[in-house]
């Protein structure tokens, strides 16, 4: 089984393209959408969806957006409540939501795929999930061997309840660890001691689940090397099948919650990078391979598989196994892709609900994707999972002459080929292993939407 | 990818037939040079319909016959019960009315499948034509006997042959008339929609898009969106039962 390039990591490098970039889970990125895109759109799109020779299958998601206390770091969608009626009031409005929705789409488009996220999906009780599925059971066809599953908040759940997820056909957990250190739990206001992370996945191994993930950010205030290398030797040595490494993007002025951190508390610069290239050395020494951006994962893993066989994709969840799929999303601010459009939910939890109960389409905004769009979309994607681009597979499916279509992008390249970042011929280009922690950065120069540097207000995470 | 021809753009000095972009597609070509003229003088040249625009319902009297010079359509007719039964598709080059000419109305009704333009003539300038070329009068027999071969082989499909062979002979055909016209037979739109295909070919949707599935995954056709590749050319042409078109033949046409 060959390796996966890994990247190399150079200060200097990171210096100089470590800067702030969309993390391109969707082109163009969300910041793009307009309101001029509603309800009538969307549902033009998906008719237009069940129209095609061959319908594409399909990929849920559905956004819970409640979560018992608020993790300082978050900038996640999300109302802090401990009201126990909060979930069933949510599954009403949800099983509204799917009435409205899954009538417009023809019934022989299988579900490949289920995720869960929030906020907290385990905020709802065993049984509220249990009663979830059920409810996307009678409105989708879930295929058999569909991918199930869904983010797991350690303080929420206990070995049995793991079992119980099972039981009801999740198989696949994603537990958001972020730091097993006390004191960065503190300050982040999520705490949950080791034990309790070493539980749920030795239950959920126990259980059979396919795919255990581990969630885990650098930057967090009070985090310190030697801390995070301790939190990183225990995540290792529960064996996840993925792990993430997020980036903590520092910008209260657009999160409130990360309005409860001080500055003075965040790792300096210099540490943090220094925590990033040690967690990267020590990952890849245990085994897992780099599959892009901040995420790694163990060799048998299908991920890496996908990845090997170019057929890896990237959508609003981060890296995937399967594209080609229409993505139909549910609960508040979450964003649907059907076709070539992006069709996103009223963002309160207020507005999405009254919307439903006066029976209308919750889409508050979106956008249809141009040819343009679209060309770049694509161009991105390879970047992004590939590493490589070959010019004469986009001038096929396009008819398009890249070097004229792209001529100051090709300039642009230049710039990047000089400091080793990609290697540049005549037929396209590779990312190096020098370049393989940028790939947002090389990605970027595909990005027509994207306002000149200094422009914007920061609204993008630094890449590294 | 063959795009659409850009349309609004398209033959916007012309003046007669012969400067048309598309004159090798059409019948205009194949006649003499004094029918042309005369045809020259009463065209009426790139009119536009709409998607989902009706270009005639069924019951309507014939004004004008009219060759598709950009976009689809799609014939149809209406069932007692009012469900529509789809006859057949018009794609670029193709003539739409010639089957109205002897009893002077349309025996059903004809919509575009994406905006279309169309050069029209009116029937009672064209039967006058016709009246006096008999070079017209022989590419009118080709046409209408190439259509009759394709109905023909169409006809065999329903009721008789099982999925994959209707959609294989539905493929093929759609790429012959291409391939006629001098544009790509292995590449190109399906711009009907597979409600449109499976009404067609007397199959339900769900069983044209898992044939179509099936093809893909045995190779022999790729399909993006709206977007047909034919992949495995003799493949196709086996699963029609059909021996492969050859360029002798398509010379002979």
């Amino acid at each position: 089984m060959s390796e996966l390039m890994r990247p190399t990591f150079d200060a200097e490098l990171i210096e100089r393209y470590g800067g702030e970039g969309p993390r391109y889970t969707s082109y163009p990125t969300a910041v793009q959408f307009s309101e001029d895109f509603g309800p009538a759109e969307y549902d033009a799109a998906i008719a237009e969806s069940n129209r095609l020779p061959i319908p594409a299958d399909l990929s849920l998601y559905v956004h819970v957006p409640f979560c018992a206390s608020p993790c300082f770091y978050c900038a996640c969608n999300r109302v802090i409540t401990r009201s126990t009626s909060a979930g069933q009031e949510f599954l009403v409005s949800l099983e509204k939501e799917l009435r409205l929705v899954a009538p417009r789409f023809d019934r022989d488009r299988p579900v490949r795929q289920l995720h869960l996220g929030g906020g907290t999906p385990t905020f709802l009780s065993t049984d509220q999930i249990r009663q979830l599925m059920a409810l996307l059971r009678t409105h989708y066809h879930l295929a058999p061997d569909a991918e199930l599953g869904l983010e797991i908040d350690p303080r929420t759940i206990d070995p049995a309840g793991i079992r119980e997820l099972r039981k009801i056909g999740f198989n696949r957990i994603s537990v958001g660890v972020q730091d097993l250190d006390p004191d960065v739990q503190r300050a982040v206001n999520r705490v949950h001691d080791t034990a309790m992370v070493g539980s749920v996945i030795g239950a959920a191994r126990g259980v059979g689940f396919e795919s255990i993930s581990v969630d885990l950010i650098y930057g967090l205030p009070l985090q310190t090397t030697a801390g995070f290398s301790k939190t990183v030797e225990s995540i290792i040595s529960m064996g996840p099948d993925r792990i993430s490494l997020f980036n903590y993007a520092h910008l209260p002025h657009l999160f409130k919650a990360q309005r409860q951190i001080e500055d003075e508390t965040l790792p300096s610069p210099a540490t943090k990078l220094a925590i990033f290239r040690n967690t990267l050395a020590r990952l890849l020494d245990a085994g897992y391979e780099f599959i892009g951006m901040d995420h790694f994962a163990r060799p048998e893993d299908s991920l890496v598989r996908a990845k090997r066989n170019g057929t890896m994709v990237r959508n609003f969840q981060g890296y995937s196994t399967h594209g080609g799929l229409d993505l139909v999303s549910f609960g508040p601010s979450a964003i649907s892709q059907v076709g070539d459009s992006f069709a996103q939910n009223h963002r309160k939890l207020q507005d999405w609900t009254v919307s439903l109960i006066e029976g209308r389409l919750p889409t508050a905004r979106g956008l249809t994707r141009t040819t343009d769009d679209r060309i770049r979309a694509d161009i991105i994607d390879r970047i992004m999972c590939n590493g490589k681009l070959i010019y004469r597979a986009i001038e096929r499916d396009y008819q398009l002459v890249f070097r004229r279509y792209f001529t100051s992008e090709l300039e642009r390249l230049g710039a990047l080929a000089c400091d080793g970042l990609i290697e540049l011929g005549q037929d396209g280009f590779a990312v190096t292993p020098n370049g393989l922690l940028f790939l947002r950065a090389i990605a970027k120069t595909f990005d027509a939407h994207l306002a000149p540097a200094g422009q914007a207000h920061r609204r993008f995470s630094r890449i590294v | 990818m063959p795009r659409p021809p850009d349309v609004p753009a398209l033959g916007a000095g012309e003046q007669s037939c012969s400067d048309c972009v598309l004159f090798s597609l059409c019948f205009a070509q194949d006649i003499d040079a004094d029918a042309r003229e005369r045809l020259d003088g009463v065209i009426r040249r790139r009119q536009g319909v709409e998607r989902s625009g009706h270009l005639h319902h069924g019951g309507q009297s014939l004004r004008q016959l009219a060759v598709l010079r950009s976009g689809s359509i799609k014939a149809y007719q209406v069932s007692r019960e009012g469900d529509e039964l789809v006859t057949g598709f018009y794609l670029p080059g193709d003539i739409i009315g010639l089957d109205a000419l002897p009893v002077g109305e349309h025996g059903g009704s004809a919509v575009a499948l994406e905006d279309c333009r169309l050069c029209e003539i009116p029937v009672a300038d064209f039967q006058k034509i016709l009246g006096e070329s008999p070079r017209l009068n022989q590419v009118m027999l080709r046409l209408l006997a190439e259509e009759m071969v394709e109905t023909r082989k169409l006809l065999l499909v329903v009721g008789r042959l099982d999925a994959r062979t209707r959609v294989a002979l539905f493929l093929l055909s759609l790429s012959r008339r291409l391939e006629r016209r001098q544009l790509d037979p292995d590449l190109f739109r399906l711009s009907m929609d597979r409600r449109d295909i499976a009404n067609y070919l007397g199959l339900t949707i769900e069983t044209v898009s898992r044939t179509l599935s099936s093809l893909q995954r045995d190779g022999v056709i790729q399909v993006r969106g709206k977007l047909m590749r034919i992949v495995d050319r003799r493949a196709l042409a086996e699963l029609a039962n059909e021996d492969i078109v050859t360029t002798s033949e398509r010379a002979a046409v």
